[in-house]
């Protein structure tokens, strides 16, 4: 069955396109969840949601936008931004920059570091933190972007930013 | 950490998550349970359900509208009918009378009002028969009240109710007597003493005289109790024609409200990227006063204006203390106390903020603070507006009435946001500073339209004053554009509670 099927089974509601969209693309939407939350089990309270969303949203999906997977992810993406936003009123603070010492990849056996412990080293930042990591590294927004979609400051997030990566490096460092 | 390496660290960490296959391990592998319950969630009925609502709320306001209408202009086509056939009953009478009976003063009458004068009423009477006149003066000083205090004209014609009284003073004697306990005339032509003239007197006299009201009357001769008489064991209606000066026909007045605003923001038309509709109902209580000014169109149609400002201001208070695990210098996140002691509510400027929440939570702190945040945050919305509609008066009795009204407002918004942030340190893991910033955002969000319907209940205090309750919804016509860039629309929804006064000009 083809992306365009699925999503045209979506629409009517059925129930086996239903099944064969959740185990394509299940595990990318788990691990955007698991990346914006601190736990698997509220990672799987927002796949839960944003799988709620998608069903019920399917209409407003337009294919010359995009594809279904990154439409889709965006819809898991602000879910857990929601229920991160939900538990916490002011996930952001300004801070000051601070020079640290050195990241560099070539130099350290941190490529034997595997996806989930990666994702767990995300997990541990704090909220403001790790959501502005996730969306700038991984997701690609800009913070003119984050700034707009979070409604804060592009100074708070790229020192927010700078912030999430000293302490992943930090983190890194005492596990190699 | 220089660029060189955040973007080795960037590229390092989107290489490897970037890759979502399956594990083999399934740590990245969420259960099947997940879409079950997710697709039990769903309800098909309920993604639609809010519009729904709405519509059907419409739809029985609507329904509800015209039922009113149309009972009140059946009621009204009723009393019309009756008006008539009492009409027709009068026309009989007087025309079956003997030509004796009907009442022609000797003498052209001098009339004097009394100190305590409300209204002053002339009546000319003219004997069809012999073309004989009367002139009847006097006052009234006791007529219903209501709030209108206008003249009802139904077809040319005035009709006066049973317990009106009237005091007439003439030089000459008393036209009748009537006994209002009995509702019958006690004696037909009664010799009076001048001046001495105080019964209980309707009018009644032949379709030729006329009314003169020299000055507008407090009072409101309703058609809704048309007053039967009995004469010699006929029965008489109090039917007048009538001309009522133009300026009786007018009722000017100016009006105040103030009272409880409940905010709603809708937004419409969300992308999937953006916060579904049924997320995003955020109501806060806010204030409202208007004043205003209304006229007559008609009986029961009347034009309003008013201008309105509102304003709704939330105060929040975050408190946040970070704390550090000395032993690998790291942040843990299980240490930061969290103190939230408000209702926080996001700033009209953005939509991502736009929601409430209520924070009464804390928890537990790990180590010694080494940080401190205090964020308090103002948000203030205001908004003026300008309306103009039309009212109707369902309900008119003699102190109390009950309109509903259709309006439209143009509306400017404000905001403004004050916001205060503190950070203190400890000096013992951090290497900033204590710092403190104020900021201040003021924004001018666009002008929107916006419909009212609604109601109003006013009570007589006195012929100058009203009381009035007023209940009424508004809602926006055009979307507040919050954020251009967004491809939802933001509507408000508010719901009026208010309290004030009319004054009759």
């Amino acid at each position: 069955m083809t992306e365009r099927q699925i999503v045209k089974g979506l629409i009517r509601g059925d129930r086996k396109a239903q099944n064969l969209c959740y185990e394509q693309y299940r595990s990318t939407w788990y691990m955007i969840c698991l990346r914006y939350q601190q736990d698997s089990a509220s990672a799987l309270d927002s796949l839960q949601n944003g799988l709620i969303k998608i069903f019920s949203k399917i209409k407003q999906y337009d294919d010359t936008k995009g594809t279904f997977k990154s439409w889709s992810s965006r819809v898991v993406i602000n879910e857990n931004l929601m229920a991160l936003r939900k538990e916490s009123a002011q996930m952001f603070t300004e801070d000051i920059s601070e020079s640290y010492d050195l990241f560099d990849e070539q130099a350290s056996p941190i490529e034997q570091l595997s996806a989930q412990e990666l994702t767990k080293l995300i997990q541990k930042l704090p909220d403001g933190y790790r959501t502005i990591f996730n969306m700038y590294v991984i997701e690609g927004y800009t913070h003119a972007e984050i700034a707009d979609e979070l409604g804060i400051n592009a100074g708070t997030s790229k020192s927010q930013l700078f912030k999430a990566r000293k302490m992943l490096q930090r983190q890194l460092e005492v596990l190699i | 950490m220089n660029e060189h390496n955040q973007h080795n660290l960037d590229q390092f960490f989107k290489k490897r998550l970037k890759d979502d296959t399956p594990a083999e391990n399934g740590w990245n592998v969420p259960p099947m349970s997940i879409l079950d319950n997710a697709l039990e969630a769903i309800e098909p009925e309920a993604i639609d359900r809010k519009p729904l609502i709405w519509k059907s709320l419409l739809g029985v306001g609507l329904l509800a509208v015209i039922s009113m209408i149309y009972l009140v202009s059946v009621q009204v086509q009723s009393l019309n009918d009756e008006l008539s056939t009492l009409k027709q009953q009068h026309s009989t009478i007087l025309a079956s009378q003997p030509q004796e009976e009907v009442i022609i003063p000797s003498e052209p009458l001098n009339a004097e009002t009394s100190n305590n004068t409300q209204t002053h009423l002339e009546v000319n009477q003219k004997n069809t028969n012999n073309n004989d006149t009367a002139k009847y003066q006097g006052t009234i000083v006791n007529l219903e009240k209501t709030s209108k205090s206008s003249i009802a004209s139904e077809n040319g014609f005035v009709i006066a109710n049973v317990d009106q009284k009237i005091e007439a003073q003439e030089n000459n004697r008393l036209v009748r007597n009537f006994d209002s306990s009995q509702n019958n005339f006690t004696s037909p032509v009664t010799a009076i003493q001048p001046n001495k003239i105080s019964s209980q007197l309707p009018i009644v006299t032949k379709p030729t005289n006329t009314f003169k009201i020299e000055k507008q009357l407090p009072i409101t001769l309703l058609p809704s109790q048309p007053s039967l008489l009995s004469y010699r064991g006929k029965e008489l209606t109090m039917i007048e024609p009538a001309t009522i000066s133009e300026d009786s026909k007018r009722e000017f007045s100016i009006y105040m409200l103030s009272g409880l605003a409940l905010s709603n923001y809708q937004m419409i038309g969300a992308q999937p990227d953006e916060y579904s509709l049924s997320q995003y109902q955020n109501y806060r209580p806010g204030f409202q006063a208007e004043v205003g000014f209304t006229a007559d169109l008609s009986d029961r149609w009347n034009v309003f204006t008013s201008i309105e400002y509102a304003r709704w201001s939330n105060r929040s208070m975050f408190l946040q203390e970070v704390t550090y695990d000395e032993s690998n210098m790291i942040i843990d996140p299980y240490g930061v106390r969290t103190y939230s002691d408000m209702i926080y509510v996001g700033s009209p400027s953005s939509v991502n903020q736009n929601f409430m929440e209520f924070q009464f939570r804390s928890e537990e702190m790990v180590d010694g603070a080494a940080m401190l945040n205090k964020t308090i945050i103002e948000d203030n919305y205001q908004s003026i507006g300008l309306s103009l509609g039309l009212s109707y008066d369902i309900i008119q009795q003699s102190r109390f009435s009950l309109s509903a009204y259709l309006g439209s407002t143009l509306r400017s918004t404000f905001s403004a946001s004050q916001n205060l942030h503190t950070e203190l340190y400890d000096g013992s893991l951090m290497m900033g500073d204590n710092r403190t910033e104020y900021s201040i955002q003021n924004q001018l969000t666009n002008q929107v339209i916006s419909g009212t319907i609604g109601s109003q209940v006013s009570y007589s205090l006195t012929s100058k004053i009203n009381l009035l309750f007023n209940v009424d919804y508004s809602r926006d016509l055009s979307p507040i554009n919050l954020r251009t860039s967004s491809t939802s629309q933001t509507y408000q929804n508010r719901f009026f509670f208010g309290t004030g006064l009319a004054y009759k000009l």
